[in-house]
């Protein structure tokens, strides 16, 4: 039982982002071995995908929609993040290490907006993602997806409150629906 | 029932426009403004995001000085966003957010321009030609800048309600990047309380509550030049982060566009940095600054954008 709420609370860190990348990898290797795990991992394929791709990657047109799709499966618990810190995003376990590779700042704007066509474009990367022990850096907060999502929410929210004379429905950009996107 | 001065704005501040319709461009733009918060309406549009169209329906209503409105998207996964006072909702049932804004209540913050923001310097007004749109008439009024750090609009204004019945906004290649035209529009006496009723949801959604948090404390952020006619419009902190950790957003505008800056402290988001992304008129740069997430958007072109951002600095001492 106690190796059960152990590895209980190893998951957990994971989903919250807490644990520092390179402990993360070690940790759900050792996870992996119990093939009770590996069946509660199998759920979360995109996250073992994503774990183990050696160089970051950039989100793809296609990915924001299928982390979404993931989302849509998950039971997403009813989350009150006022006060709660990290944990309210807990229950999105297989978004929380594709944001560390994937960009959660790219992709939390494609999810709002639409990916590609329509929707929202990355024009240019104009530096290279952070190394990798950036991460690991207690000093950063590693956002997971449905985080930068959330918080893309808000940014759009608050730009659209403050457009005057120029827009004449500023919430319709956010309304609007963009193929490809959920 | 929700009974507003539709009827009574029509036949009085907009009387002119069933007579002889006032021909100035600003005229006609300041009786777009009062028509598109004052009166009731319901409608549908289409909205084009570069080769990309959607179709949205607007309810809209003036309630005693409250504006409620409901836009809802009639294609794809159902989107909305709920506008009722001071606090707006938007709602995606297909990835179960929620998120529920209070607008800012602090003096100084405009909440929108008002009407007299069109008459910026950095923009002239110019009357288009007539046209017609969703059956109704309406009169073209261009927006064009002086330069190229902003982009030009193109409104249609009603005749009759002086509601804008196509709106698009041009880059400065003349290429339409958004563009938002009524396919019917209806201006009401009254609409059903029913049309503004709170969404209803179900389990497992995930809320994210936006609002102010306190009085803005100074800021140690400065920008050492801004594009021409740029000014910092206003400043203040919002629980945007995770944890309900503060973000500071700077408002700048020129009169008619503008742009907010969003200061949050660092992640470890990788492709935070320098990354540029847009969604129809809209420009989005987000990169670190001093140890910080610094988010600029805004209906500029990308250059704006940049200088923007390369302008930001945090002071030593702040």
């Amino acid at each position: 039982m106690k190796t059960t709420n152990r590895q209980d609370e190893h998951l957990s860190a994971l989903v919250d982002g807490e644990t520092e990348r390179f402990e993360t990898r070690r940790r759900v290797d050792a996870l992996l071995d119990s093939s009770e795990l590996r069946g509660r991992w199998a759920r979360y394929h995109l996250i073992g995908e994503a774990l183990r791709q050696e160089q970051p990657m950039l989100a793809d047109a296609s990915f924001s929609a299928r982390v979404m799709e993931r989302v849509r499966e998950e039971d997403v618990e009813q989350i009150v993040p006022q006060g709660q810190g990290r944990r309210w995003v807990r229950p999105v376990l297989g978004l929380a290490m594709a944001a560390s590779v994937a960009g959660a700042m790219v992709f939390g704007l494609q999810s709002m907006l639409g990916p590609e066509e329509g929707g929202m474009q990355q024009a240019s990367i104009e530096a290279s993602v952070a190394p990798a022990d950036q991460a690991s850096d207690p000093g950063y907060h590693v956002p997971n997806q449905l985080e930068s999502y959330m918080r893309m929410n808000g940014y759009l929210l608050s730009h659209a409150e403050q457009s005057g004379a120029q827009d004449v429905m500023p919430y319709a950009r956010m309304v609007g629906y963009a193929p490809g996107s959920s | 029932m929700i009974v507003g001065l539709a009827l009574g704005l029509v036949s009085t501040a907009y009387a002119s426009a069933s007579g002889h319709v006032q021909e100035s461009p600003e005229a006609l733009l300041q009786g777009m403004d009062r028509a598109v918060k004052q009166l009731n309406y319901e409608g549908i549009f289409v909205y084009q995001n570069g080769n990309a169209l959607s179709t949205l329906k607007v309810v809209h209503a003036w309630d005693a000085g409250r504006v409620r409105e409901r836009l809802v998207s009639k294609d794809g996964s159902r989107r909305e966003v709920l506008i009722d006072g001071n606090s707006v909702t938007y709602v995606r049932p297909s990835v179960k957010s929620i998120v529920i804004m209070q607008r800012s209540v602090h003096p100084g913050l405009p909440g929108g321009l008002d009407a007299g923001s069109w008459k910026s310097a950095y923009y002239r007004p110019q009357l288009g030609r007539s046209h017609r749109v969703a059956g109704m008439s309406c009169r073209q009024v261009v927006l064009k800048p002086v330069d190229k750090l902003r982009y030009a609009r193109r409104i249609c204004v009603g005749l009759r309600h002086h509601l804008p019945l196509e709106t698009e906004v041009i880059d400065q290649h003349g290429n339409v990047v958004e563009r938002m035209l009524f396919t019917s529009l209806t201006v009401v006496r009254s609409l059903p309380a029913s049309e503004f009723a709170p969404p209803v949801l179900g389990s497992g959604y995930t809320l994210k509550r936006v609002q102010d948090s306190g009085p803005t404390h100074a800021s140690a952020w400065r920008f050492s030049s801004l594009p021409e006619g740029f000014k910092l419009f206003a400043e203040r902190e919002r629980n945007l982060a995770a944890g309900g950790q503060r973000v500071r957003q700077l408002v700048l505008s020129d009169g008619v566009s503008t742009v907010s800056v969003f200061i949050a402290p660092a992640t470890a988001d990788a492709a935070a940095n320098g990354s540029f992304l847009r969604s129809g008129a809209l420009n989005v740069y987000a990169a670190k600054v001093d140890g910080h997430d610094v988010t600029v958007m805004g209906e500029v072109p990308q250059r704006t954008i940049r200088d923007i951002a390369g302008a930001l600095a945090r002071q030593s001492n702040g």
